[in-house]
C-alpha cells in the first residue's frame, strides 16, 4: 500500500480550478453506486501527472490496479473538472475494435432498398452511420453529420453520447474512458493501435476520412486536448506493442487516510455536515478495511476494495448500522466478505 | 504508429517542464524509462571489491556528472508486472545462503513451446469462430438475388477467445515428468484467454474417470464446460508412464470422451508431449492432436484448426 506524499512540482498543462462542494449522497443509498458523473475522486500527484504527461505526449494513459481502486472514474472525474466532454466504452469479451469507431447499420440500410419506391430520392449512405466514441471525441462536427461532407447531410444528425453530461462542455476537448481494455478479445488493442496512434480512421463504407482536430494553445504549442484513459484489470496480459505505446500508471489501494478523505468527499454534503459519529464510523470502517486486506493477503484471496468501503459507509449511514453492533457482523458479511470466512490470523 | 520513444520523453520535459529531480524521475518513469543516475543509485555492490577506504573516496572522481548527462535507458519490459507474493512468503525469514562448495547453477527452465509463438499458438488453438467479422456480401447478394427474406445479415466468422476455454490436466504417471511444463503453459493461457475465462480440471489418465480441482479426493464424475467451449487437455494419451501400467488409459475412454464433448459442442484440443509416431492412429483421426514441442508452429495449429474451432450453435 503505498499512497505516497511527495509533492511534485511541474508547469501543469491542465487548470482544474477550485473544487466546488460536492453535492454528495444523500445517505439513503437511493441513488446510484457507481454513477460514472465524476462528481467525487480523490487522486495523488502522481495520477495527475500521469495524466499531464499522457497529454503532453499525446499517448494513451493506461492504469492498471485492483478492482475497485477507482481506475474507471476518474476519466469522468477528470472530465468534470476540466469541463471536457466526457465518453466511454465498456469492453466486453465480444467487444471489437470498430465499435469504438463506428458503426454501419446494414439491415436498415436493405430494408429502405427493398421499399423504395420509383421517385424516391437515392438512399445516403450516410444515415447509416453511427459513430462511435472515438470518433466523437476526434471529431465532434463530423460525428454529428455522420461523417457526410456538406452537401450530402444526413437526414437526422447522429446522437450524442451522454447529451446531458455534455451540454455545457467544451466542444473540442474530450476525455474517453476505454474500460476493461484486458476483457475484449487479444486482437482488439492491436486493431486500435492505428486510430490510437495517428489519430484518425476511415469509415469503410463511406469512405469518410476522420481525423483528430489538433487545437492550438494559448502558447503557440500544439497540445492535445484529448485525453484517452484505457483501464485494465489485468485479468490477461495486454499485447506488449500496445504496451509500448500508452503511458502508464498504477493505482494503489488507499491508506487509511485517503479511505477516510475519500468517505469525507462522497458523504459530507453542504446542507448535512458529517457528525463527529459520522466520522468515527469511518475510521472504524477503514480500519475494518484494512484488517479484511490484511487476511486477504495473507490467504491470497481477493481483497475489500474502495468502492466496497463506500458501499458499507452508504449502508450503515441509511440503515443507522454501527460496527460491532448485532448487525454490523451480517452487514460485514455481504457487504465485505461476500461469502468469505473470517480468518484464524 | 511508434512506441514511446526518446521524442516523447523530450515533449513531455519541455511541456511540463520539471522543477525538481523527483518529479524529473517520475516523468521518465511514466514513460518507461529508467534515468542513468537512477540505475547507477540502485545498482547493487559488487560483491568482490571491497570499498576503498573514506580517503581514497573523498579524492576519486564523481560519477555523477557522467551518469546524469547520459541519456535514459529504455524499461524492459515495460509491461510485464508478476503478481505481488503474499504477506506470509515476504516475512518469511531468509534461506541460509549456502556455502561455496555447495552451490549448484540453478536449473534453467525450458518450455516445451517456443515462447515466442505459444501466445498466438494458444489463441490459435483455443479460437471458436464468432460470426461477428465483416459483413459476408456474397452470401448477402446471393439473398437478395433470388429474392429470399433477408432475416439477418450474414457475418464472415472471426475467431475468438469470447468462450473462454476449459484445461485439463493430466496427473497421472505419464505425465509425473511435465508438472512443470503444465504449470508454466496453464500460466500462459490464463494470459492469453484470461482469468476469469480460464477452467482448470484435473483428472488422472482420462477425466471419465473422475475430475475436478485439487485435492483428489474432492473429484467427482466429469463435468463438460457450456456448450461451445473449447477444451484443452495436456495428458499423455496413455502413451507414457511404466512400461507395466494397470491402469493406463486406453483409446476406446479417450474416444468415448471426445464424443461426450462432441454432443455439446465442446471442442476439444490435446498437447502431447511425447513424440507423434506413439501416438494413437484412431486418436488421430478423431480429436485434433498437437506435438506439445518446439517445432509445433502456429501453422501447424492452423492446419488442423482454420480460423478457429466451428461450433454449433
Amino acid at each position: 500500500m503505498n499512497n505516497e506524499a511527495q509533492a511534485l512540482h511541474y508547469k501543469s498543462l491542465i487548470d482544474l480550478g477550485p473544487e466546488e462542494a460536492p453535492p454528495g449522497e444523500a445517505g439513503t443509498g437511493l441513488e446510484a453506486p457507481d454513477p460514472r458523473d465524476g462528481r467525487v475522486y480523490v487522486h495523488d500527484d502522481g495520477l495527475r501527472l500521469a495524466a499531464e504527461v499522457a497529454l503532453a505526449t499525446a499517448r494513451p494513459l493506461l492504469l492498471r490496479g485492483c478492482p475497485g481502486t477507482g481506475k474507471s472514474s476518474f476519466a469522468a472525474y477528470l472530465a468534470r473538472r476540466l469541463s471536457w466532454r466526457y465518453y466511454e466504452h465498456v469492453c466486453t469479451a465480444r467487444t471489437q475494435a470498430q465499435d469504438l469507431l463506428w458503426r454501419f447499420d446494414a439491415v436498415r440500410r436493405l430494408g429502405d432498398a427493398q421499399v423504395r419506391r420509383p421517385g424516391d430520392p437515392p438512399l445516403n449512405d450516410f444515415d447509416y452511420v453511427e459513430p462511435g466514441p472515438l470518433w466523437w471525441v476526434f471529431d465532434r462536427q463530423s460525428a454529428l453529420r455522420r461523417g457526410a461532407p456538406p452537401e450530402q447531410a444526413p437526414r437526422m444528425p447522429a446522437i450524442e453520447p451522454f447529451p446531458e453530461l455534455n451540454a455545457d462542455r467544451s466542444p473540442k476537448d474530450a476525455v474517453i474512458l476505454v474500460d476493461e481494455i484486458d476483457k475484449a478479445d487479444p486482437d482488439v488493442p492491436n486493431n486500435l493501435l492505428v486510430p490510437l496512434g495517428s489519430l484518425q480512421f476511415q469509415v469503410e463504407e463511406t469512405g469518410a476520412m476522420i481525423r483528430r482536430r489538433r487545437e492550438p494553445a494559448g502558447d503557440g504549442a500544439a497540445v492535445s486536448r484529448l485525453l484517452v484513459v484505457l483501464t485494465t484489470n489485468e485479468e490477461r496480459d495486454l499485447p506488449q506493442a500496445f504496451l509500448r505505446r500508452c503511458v502508464v500508471h498504477r493505482l494503489e489501494e488507499p491508506n487509511e487516510e485517503r479511505l477516510l478523505e475519500i468517505a469525507r468527499r462522497h458523504f459530507d454534503r453542504p446542507g448535512a455536515p458529517l457528525t463527529e459519529e459520522d466520522l468515527a464510523l469511518f475510521r472504524a470502517l477503514a480500519g475494518k478495511i484494512l484488517d479484511l486486506r490484511r487476511q486477504s493477503e495473507a490467504r491470497g484471496t481477493r481483497p475489500a476494495s474502495t468502492a466496497e468501503f463506500l458501499d458499507a459507509v452508504r449502508a450503515c449511514l441509511s440503515l443507522e448500522i454501527r460496527v460491532g453492533s448485532p448487525a454490523w457482523s451480517h452487514l460485514e458479511q455481504v457487504v465485505l466478505r461476500k461469502g468469505e470466512e473470517e480468518s484464524e490470523e | 504508429v511508434n512506441d514511446v520513444g526518446l521524442g516523447d520523453l523530450a515533449r513531455a520535459l519541455g511541456a511540463l517542464t520539471p522543477e525538481d529531480a523527483a518529479t524529473r524521475e517520475r516523468i521518465v518513469r511514466l514513460l518507461g524509462f529508467e534515468s542513468r543516475e537512477d540505475a547507477f543509485r540502485e545498482a547493487p555492490p559488487s560483491p568482490t571489491l571491497a570499498p576503498p577506504p573514506p580517503s581514497q573516496r573523498a579524492a576519486s572522481p564523481a560519477p555523477a556528472p557522467e551518469s546524469e548527462s547520459a541519456p535514459p535507458r529504455r524499461m524492459n519490459p515495460v509491461a510485464v508486472e508478476r503478481p505481488r507474493p503474499s504477506r506470509r512468503f515476504l516475512d518469511a525469514p531468509p534461506l541460509e545462503t549456502p556455502r561455496d562448495g555447495l552451490r549448484r547453477r540453478p536449473s534453467v527452465f525450458e518450455p516445451l513451446l517456443a515462447p515466442e509463438w505459444t501466445r498466438s499458438l494458444l489463441t490459435a488453438a483455443l479460437s471458436t469462430r464468432a460470426s461477428n467479422g465483416p459483413i459476408d456480401v456474397q452470401r448477402l447478394v446471393d439473398t437478395a438475388a433470388r429474392g429470399r427474406p433477408l432475416r439477418d445479415i450474414p457475418h464472415l466468422p472471426q475467431p475468438s477467445l469470447f468462450r473462454g476455454a476449459q484445461v485439463l490436466i493430466d496427473l497421472g504417471e505419464g505425465m509425473e515428468p511435465f508438472t512443470r511444463d503444465q504449470g508454466h503453459l496453464l500460466h500462459e493461457i490464463r494470459k492469453a484467454v484470461g482469468e476469469e475465462l480460464t477452467r482448470i480440471v484435473h483428472f488422472r489418465d482420462n477425466p471419465l474417470r473422475g475430475a475436478g480441482s485439487v485435492p483428489v479426493w474432492t473429484w467427482g464424475p466429469y463435468e463438460a464446460p457450456d456448450p461451445g467451449t473449447p477444451v484443452l487437455a495436456l495428458t499423455d494419451l496413455g502413451i507414457g508412464g511404466p512400461a507395466v501400467h494397470p491402469d493406463r488409459s486406453t483409446e476406446e475412454e479417450w474416444l468415448a470422451f471426445a464424443r461426450q464433448l462432441a454432443e455439446r459442442s465442446c471442442p476439444l484440443v490435446v498437447l502431447i508431449p511425447y513424440p507423434e509416431r506413439r501416438w494413437p492412429r484412431r486418436l488421430a483421426q478423431d480429436i485434433v492432436l498437437l506435438s506439445w514441442d518446439r517445432a509445433t508452429t502456429v501453422g501447424t495449429v492452423a492446419r488442423k484448426i482454420r480460423h478457429g474451432h466451428e461450433v454449433r450453435p
